[in-house]
């Protein structure tokens, strides 16, 4: 019994020194072979706890199982130390150089003019405005006469004209029909003014054409976006609310207004529309001709006449109406200096725009 | 118009500078564009006089002055210009002196000759546009020699933008009127001394026949002898210059003053060029001529208007004089024409003949009926005073008559609700007196209006009502918010172009906006007739590289990637939303007119040129292709929520743009095509300057967009595990992909989930002319390990492909 008991105290403390010895994974799983096996040393002894008298064979059993317990334990303990030196040896070897950039993924960039049409769209969509938008190839009819604009009026200087050619003629002439191209947004207003009944409030963003020189403040094709605003009780006053609303939401809560009268023959009363000069802020600058001003939009009380050509009862109804140049809004946002880069497709000009936005 | 501040203080005071001066008028609708200084902005020029002119020694173009600048001191100053001869005086800027624009003039040698200075030019003095010879001063009462000419030419001078409503203030006189209705000061009218005519007895006498009295509501004429026309007197020239107009000579210069001053166009005609004596107001003969002043022969028509003696045209009414009554220097007698003419007419001529002027300009934007003759007497006045000439006829007038003034009744309350401001009939009077209405209240709420005689522009209670406005001030106006009636909700019909912009961005695609006008060079490069019948061309186009509305978006496309290469950027990635435009018959989804016969319809297109990624560590990426694109396509579609399309090869039906072996059309579940796509080919490529291999979609936005199913309903996802299988087919080569994964698609059953092509394999153990497919297979049963279903649906796709394409299951 004691003999046992000695050995048993010799298998423990040999295989804690043999534990601490072994400093590989084989050499832990070889300790374990050789003491936890089915012939390991320990398995051997506790054979033997059969054989004891029956009065120890509870004491003797008890550490035993103890000694195997212990053993086991340590051994796995040292297993796990040794397979997190392993995997800490392995992650050691595998850095990779963090400063190296990533794998390019190509990035798209989205043209900074419709993305200001976006925001205006979003802006008077908030307001209740809904989006009305007409054909580009119009009728003299509706760009100019449904707006009070008769033919030989010199107010027609406003908007010189891209004329359709008539089929067939060489060298071309103007269209027989009066087909030309809209040299604003205005005749969707009309159509609006037909198609809808009041209260209407739409804006008409779109492309439109100009026989106009081409310079850095120019270009023949543009965007504009028009704003038409129909029912019983709307006034100036109301107007002027709404535009100085938008002016904030568009450049910000500090941005300065002015509203003073304009000259649109489709319009009475008319309105020019500034805000304080986007550059410097108001004390004047060359970007402002030193007024401290920009005009970005014309406005007025629509018409009478205007107001008939859609149909609807100048007695009844009243309304507003306002338009602007996206481009030159969008070069005052991003300080563009040149309204020609606008159209085209220079990537190196349009790549500085984010297409998330 | 320019207006000089000098000028504009003889007929008002105000005590305002020029800036605040150019606020108010701006905040009353006369906006100043910009205000120059003329003479402000340069110091040390003086009055010089010319001692010499001669040749300089070492250059043919150049001459060699000696000047007399006061004081006995003499300048030696090298000069270009050849308008100089001694005993003139000049202007002399110093040694230091900086001119306009900020140019220093600094002692120099000019080949090989000492400068002690410049002689100016009126455009070097930012007093004129005159460039071409130096500024002639007058005489040495008002020069004299040495002074300081700052003080003495220099002006302040705005630019004002009067809009063509407001004829009547496009002149110092009706600028000024404004600045004493909202100053309050009171409004000078310029002084006209008495004219002396001749008794009625023996005098002659001008015949007018105004042949077309709606064309000419009014015709004043009136004939000078003894007439000495030399050049006028320097303030008046100093005047015409800081104006704007050239100095011709006395009588011009009376008449374009006059026209100023008043705003009343004039024209002198040279009496002696019109032996008749009578003057005919008419419209032209077809095919008639006349040589205007510019000597341009200009052929004439019956819409324009001409005045003519007895037997020719004399002059375009309105616009330019004959040449053969030209006021010249040795003028003696002049018949000075001060009338009405009909604008549209006017202004239909002058944009025939391209003769724009000053005098056309106020014609089109009309004039008073009582100006003609008032101004015609100031104009008298001054030429008597300066040539010496007396009046040699009386006033002849066609409609001496004076109508009344008009009246217009404007209800107040109608006035409130359209400005939003509260008014009653003491209010109305007190804003619209100063500005010469005559205001009356009216029973119901209403007030009788008188306009002035010079306000053309206000006919109509909204006119008054803007009046009302202005004189109010558009500042005081409180700004009321949007009020709540709201119109009903429609969606945004630009929501589905911003989602795709969007998209296309995300997958790595950069936007372009280019021009809708393209050119038949454009168009002929890909391979398109640039005569065809269905393109919408422009009659007036600004170039003929912009006189077609693009019939497809490929010819933009391709010239924005050529825009690129050119600039070096050799893989340009691009996309544009735009119209297309076409003339007959409307084929396509969503096509708009305005009833002309003519359509434009959104349009997306996308041109891949080059590798999606720059070359990297990972090695070189493939080059943009077919497969490529489609990708790209199908992703998009995808990201809608639009059904994948499918690809028709177009060999034969292609667009001329694309590779006739690498060309599909986009078609949709029920077989309509909604666009195209391919390779671009390589004569086209070559046509725009493009290398590789460049590949290129056109699809409609409309038929895309009717494709997105409006409500996206879904079910629980599968509890039971998915089941892949791979099938692998022998085919004959030639036999579509497409075809392939249709039959494997339509036969799978509802429990197929993806098929997707995973490999591909050709090699001389197949035998020649086949090829072997594996395509990928999952099927989503409903419980799990449902092998029979997935067993019959392969049995059932085996037996379609053997059936329908010959296949070999592997």
């Amino acid at each position: 019994m004691t003999d046992l008991h000695a050995r048993l105290e010799e298998v423990r403390t040999t295989a804690r020194d043999r534990l601490a010895a072994a400093d590989s994974l084989s050499a832990v799983e070889a300790l374990r072979r050789a003491v936890l096996g089915r012939s390991g040393e320990l398995t051997q002894l506790l054979r033997g706890v059969a054989d004891v008298d029956a009065a120890d064979r509870p004491r003797i059993g008890q550490l035993a199982n103890a000694a195997r317990d212990e053993i086991d334990l340590s051994i796995r303990n040292r297993l796990a130390e040794l397979e997190s030196q392993v995997l800490d040896e392995r992650l050691g070897s595998e850095g990779i150089d963090m400063s190296a950039p990533g794998r390019p993924v190509r990035v798209g960039h989205l043209h900074p003019t419709l993305s200001v049409e976006r925001d205006l769209r979003e802006i008077f969509h908030a307001f209740g405005f809904e989006i009305f938008e007409g054909p580009e190839i119009e009728t003299e009819a509706m760009n100019f006469e449904a707006l009070n604009i008769p033919a030989d009026h010199p107010s027609r200087d406003l908007w010189d004209t891209l004329y359709v050619a008539e089929p067939g003629s060489d060298p071309p002439r103007p269209a027989e029909d009066g087909t030309i191209l809209r040299t604003h947004t205005s005749p969707v207003q009309i159509r609006a003014m037909r198609e809808l009944s009041p209260p209407i409030r739409v804006i008409t963003p779109g492309r439109c054409f100009r026989y106009e020189a081409v310079d850095a403040s120019h270009n023949f094709e543009f965007f504009q976006v028009e704003g038409l605003v129909v029912d019983r009780e709307t006034s100036l006053a109301d107007l002027k609310g709404m535009l100085e609303e938008f002016a904030r939401a568009l450049y910000g809560e500090a941005t300065g207004t002015r509203f003073r009268p304009g000259y649109y023959p489709f319009t009475e009363p008319s309105v020019a529309f500034d805000v304080s000069c986007l550059v410097c802020g108001g004390p004047g600058c060359p970007a402002c001709g030193r007024s401290g001003w920009m005009t970005i939009l014309g406005a007025g009380m629509v018409h009478p006449t205007v107001l008939r050509a859609g149909g609807l009862d100048p007695d009844t109804y009243q309304g507003y109406a306002f338009g602007m140049g996206l481009d030159r809004i969008t070069l005052l946002r991003h300080g563009i200096p040149d309204l020609r880069l606008l159209m085209g497709a220079d990537l190196r000009f349009l790549s500085q725009f984010p297409g998330g936005r | 118009m320019l207006v000089p501040l000098s000028w504009l203080r003889d007929y008002v005071d105000f005590d305002l500078s020029a800036r605040a001066l150019a606020e108010e008028l701006t905040l009353r609708g006369m906006e100043v564009q910009r205000i120059d200084v003329a003479g402000a902005d340069w110091t040390d020029v003086v009055v010089g006089r010319l001692l010499s002119v001669e040749r300089h020694p070492n250059a043919d173009k150049l001459w060699l002055t000696r000047v007399e600048v006061g004081d006995g001191e003499q300048l030696q100053v090298v000069c270009g210009a050849d308008n100089i001869v001694p005993g003139q005086l000049v202007p002399v800027a110093r040694v230091g002196a900086t001119l306009a624009g900020g140019r220093l003039i600094e002692r120099s040698k000019i080949r090989g000759v000492a400068s002690q200075g410049m002689l100016c030019s009126a455009i070097e003095l930012g007093i004129g546009a005159d460039a071409e010879g130096i500024h002639i001063l007058g005489t040495a009462d008002e020069f004299p020699l040495g002074a300081d000419l700052r003080p003495i030419l220099g002006e302040v001078v705005l630019d004002v933008d009067v809009k063509p409503n407001r004829g009547d203030a496009l002149s110092m006189v009706g600028l000024a009127r404004e600045i004493a209705a909202f100053t309050g000061a009171p409004l000078r009218l310029p002084t006209v001394s008495p004219v002396t005519e001749p008794t009625a007895d023996g005098a002659p006498h001008i015949g007018l026949q105004i042949e077309d009295a709606e064309a000419c509501p009014r015709f004043t004429a009136r004939l000078f002898e003894g007439i000495s026309n030399g050049p006028s007197p320097a303030w008046m020239q100093g005047r015409l210059l800081a104006a704007g107009m050239r100095p011709i000579s006395a009588v011009v210069d009376v008449t374009n003053y006059v026209m100023h001053e008043l705003g009343q166009p004039m024209h002198a005609y040279d009496a002696d060029g019109m032996p008749g004596g009578r003057i005919v107001v008419r419209r032209a003969r077809d095919g008639e001529r006349l040589t205007t002043i510019d000597h341009q022969d200009r052929l004439l028509d019956a819409r324009m208007l001409v005045i003519a003696d007895e037997g020719r045209p004399i002059g375009l009414a309105g616009i330019m004089g004959g040449e053969d009554t030209e006021v010249t220097a040795v003028t003696t007698r002049v018949i000075l024409e001060s009338a009405i003419f009909h604008g549209p007419t006017i202004r239909n001529t002058a944009r025939r003949l391209g003769l724009r002027s000053e005098a056309s300009m106020r014609h089109e934007k009309g004039i008073a009926h009582d100006l003609p003759s008032a101004a015609g007497d100031r104009a008298a006045a001054l030429i008597v005073e300066i040539t010496g000439a007396r009046i040699a006829s009386s006033l002849a007038d066609s409609h001496p008559e004076m109508a009344a003034p008009i009246q217009i009744d404007v209800a107040l309350d109608r006035a409130e609700r359209l400005l939003g401001i509260e008014l009653d009939a003491e209010m109305v009077e007190r804003l619209l007196q100063p500005l010469g209405f005559d205001v009356a209240p009216i029973p119901g709420g209403a007030v009788r209006v008188a306009v002035p005689t010079h306000r053309l522009d206000v006919v109509a209670p909204e006119d008054v009502a803007e009046e009302i406005a202005r004189s109010y001030g558009y500042g005081r106006i409180v700004g009321r918010l949007p009020r709540p009636t709201l119109p009903p909700f429609r969606p945004d019909p630009g929501q589905g172009r911003h989602r795709v912009r969007r998209i296309l961005a995300g997958l790595g695609v950069d936007e372009v906006v280019t021009h809708a006008l393209v050119g038949p060079a454009d168009l002929a490069r890909g391979g398109l007739d640039p005569g065809g019948p269905s393109l919408v061309r422009v009659a007036n186009p600004l170039a003929d590289q912009h006189s077609v509305l693009r019939p497809t978006m490929y010819p933009s496309l391709l010239a924005a990637l050529a825009e690129n290469v050119r600039q070096r950027r050799l893989d340009p990635w691009i996309f544009e939303v735009g119209k297309i435009y076409w003339a007959g018959a409307s084929a396509e989804a969503g096509a708009e007119t305005a009833g002309t016969g003519r359509f434009e319809a959104w349009q997306l297109g996308v041109a891949l040129l080059g590798p999606r990624m720059p070359r990297s560590v990972d090695g070189q990426p493939a080059e943009a292709d077919v497969a490529e694109l489609k990708g790209m396509i199908a992703a998009l579609h995808a990201s809608l929520g639009a059904p994948i399309p499918a690809y028709r090869p177009a060999a034969q039906a292609r667009d001329p743009h694309l590779h006739p072996g690498r060309a599909a059309d986009l078609v949709d579940g029920g077989g309509h095509a909604y666009g195209t796509l391919g390779e671009i080919d390589p004569r086209v490529a070559a046509a725009w300057d493009l290398p590789g291999r460049p590949v290129a979609a056109n699809l409609s936005l409309a038929a895309m967009f009717d494709l997105v199913a409006e409500q996206i309903r879904v079910g629980e996802p599968q509890a039971a595990q998915p089941i892949d299988r791979d099938l692998a087919v022998l085919l004959d080569e030639g036999t579509a992909i497409g075809e392939l994964l249709r039959l494997i698609r339509s036969n799978g059953g509802p429990h197929l989930v993806e098929a997707r092509l995973f490999d591909q394999y050709r090699g001389s153990q197949l035998g020649t002319g086949k090829v072997s497919y594996a395509v990928a297979l999952r099927f989503q049963p409903a419980t799990t390990g449902d092998e029979r279903l997935v067993e019959r649906a392969m049995k059932r796709i085996q037996g379609a492909l053997q059936h329908h394409l010959g296949a070999v299951i592997r």
